[in-house]
């Protein structure tokens, strides 16, 4: 008799289901790839709440300059800046008006935290009383300056909030220029942070410099390793800590693209 | 993706081989299931036939219908087996009666014996690879993580800092090696254990088979 398992069996044999399986891998490899179903190495960063100094409102203008001096009478504040005019109560026009000596009440403005209140502007009438007519008329229309002068500095202050720095306390405002509104170091200090959190290295001494070119939207426009020590883990967490930190920028000042090369280390983020 | 790429050239031989294992015990299992549900399908129709079918002559003449069962394997040997000795019969003097005195129904025996034996030999063929993978899949991922960690380690302490946003990339991607290792293991076990299970009823069915086939060619062929 003619054994039967000499002849072929109708069914694929190991070969077959191997390229079947392989297939199977592949394709699974694809759905985790396409629907994300990996998880996600970055870890969420806390968000961070920067106070910028500069234009934090105050609720007095003259308490957030440093020590004035009684003799200071400052002109009103240069219109040029966004940033917080100063709108100084004393205008030339009391200043005129003041007895050169003899009046110390012409410094009260600034020496006072609450010029406003009523009691104190009691106590300086008592203390300006001696005067006469003549002081109370000065007291009377500093008072009304005063007002004034509160009045436009809130409602400035309520016009920049309005303007779009809600949401985002803190984001740089100026020009650039100012102390505490560069926006380099605002980048710099969000990298910085974003870093911290994203650290990660194989190798001794590694060092990325990249080169970020961030758009008008405050989105990163381009985004290039300029050079590396071949840290593979370290560019990575590079790469996550630019695209942490990505997540909070604001838009450069003047609607421009801004471009600057940061150079991360083990020890931290500097600028190039 | 990011995590596999970051990950440590021992690491990544560590995921290839996983996925070779994957590979291959997959293409074991589907192989298994069709061969082991066709031998399951085929041997139910060919004893169903066998049971009615009224000589053996007319079962032989059928056996191609039913290819795929153990059984039909079984009876192919032991008919040709009975045919040999009939034939030797025949130069002697009565065709109708094989003599046990020579050993006609041990023969029959060995032959269904050696059928057997050959059966269960292709039955649990590749059953070892979805064995071995089932048992050293997980050793291999747990090296393949134990080596990532150490070089994350090596990278903190170099870095400066042990904070758990530092330590935890690290070691989320050394644990990979570690899923991967399961994942290839735990199907190649189930599968392992499911075709064994499978195996043994045919085993069974074979040898009751085996023992119905001489009981009959003992009842209508042997001499008394």
């Amino acid at each position: 008799m003619k054994p039967l398992r000499m002849r072929k069996n109708s069914y694929p044999g190991p070969g077959g289901m191997l390229a079947c399986s392989f297939l199977l891998h592949v394709a699974l490899l694809a759905i985790v790839v396409t629907f994300r179903l990996y998880p996600e190495a970055h870890p969420l960063a806390e968000e961070t709440y920067y106070v910028d100094m500069v234009s934090l409102p105050v609720a007095s203008p003259a308490k957030g300059t440093p020590a004035p001096t009684a003799t200071t009478q400052q002109p009103a504040a240069p219109q040029a800046a966004p940033e917080p005019p100063r709108p100084a109560p004393q205008s030339p026009a009391p200043a005129k008006a003041a007895p050169p000596a003899s009046r110390p009440s012409m410094t009260y403005p600034t020496a006072k935290t609450k010029p406003t209140t009523s009691k104190q502007k009691q106590v300086q009438s008592d203390e300006t009383a001696p005067t006469g007519a003549e002081a109370k008329a000065f007291q009377d229309r500093m008072a009304k300056l005063e007002r004034q002068a509160e009045d436009r500095r809130q409602a400035d202050v309520l016009a920049r909030l309005r303007k779009g720095t809600g949401g985002k306390k803190g984001a740089p405002t100026g020009s650039g220029t100012q102390a505490g509104s560069d926006y380099a170091a605002y980048i710099h200090s969000r990298l910085k942070d974003a870093f911290v959190d994203t650290i990660a290295s194989q190798t001794k001494s590694p060092q990325v410099t990249v080169r970020l070119v961030i758009g008008p939207d405050g989105r990163i426009a381009q985004y290039k390793v300029e050079n590396s020590s071949g840290d593979k883990m370290f560019e990575d967490a590079v790469d996550r800590a630019v695209h942490v930190a990505e997540r909070s920028f604001r838009k450069p000042p003047g609607g421009t693209p801004f471009e600057q090369g940061f150079v991360f280390r083990p020890q931290g983020v500097g600028l190039k | 993706m990011g995590m596999l790429a970051s990950t440590g050239l021992v690491v990544k031989l560590v995921l290839g081989i996983l996925l070779y294992f994957s590979v291959v015990s997959w293409g074991i299992i589907f192989y298994k299931l069709l061969q082991v549900y066709r031998a399951n399908s085929a041997s139910q129709h060919f004893l169903e036939f066998f049971w009615k079918a009224k000589r053996f002559d007319a079962i032989a003449t059928q056996l191609d219908r039913f290819e795929n069962s153990p059984l039909a394997v079984l009876f192919n040997e032991g008919y040709g087996e009975l045919k040999k000795l009939q034939e030797k019969v025949v130069e002697k003097s009565d065709p109708s009666v094989i003599s046990t005195d020579l050993g006609g129904i041990d023969n029959i025996a060995r032959a269904l014996r050696r059928a057997t034996t050959s059966e269960i030999t292709r039955l649990e063929k590749y059953l070892t690879f979805l064995a071995t993978t089932g048992s050293t899949a997980p050793f291999i991922g747990l090296f393949g993580t134990v080596w990532g960690i150490m070089t994350a380690f090596q990278g903190i302490g170099q870095a400066g800092s042990a904070s758990l946003a530092t330590v935890a990339p690290g070691i989320a991607e050394a644990l990979i090696a570690t899923a991967i290792g399961l994942v290839a293991a735990i199907p190649a076990v189930m599968g392992y254990n499911h075709f064994q299970q499978k195996i043994k009823v045919l085993i069974s069915e074979m040898d009751s088979f085996s023992t119905e086939l001489l009981n009959i060619v003992q009842r209508n062929f042997a001499g008394r």
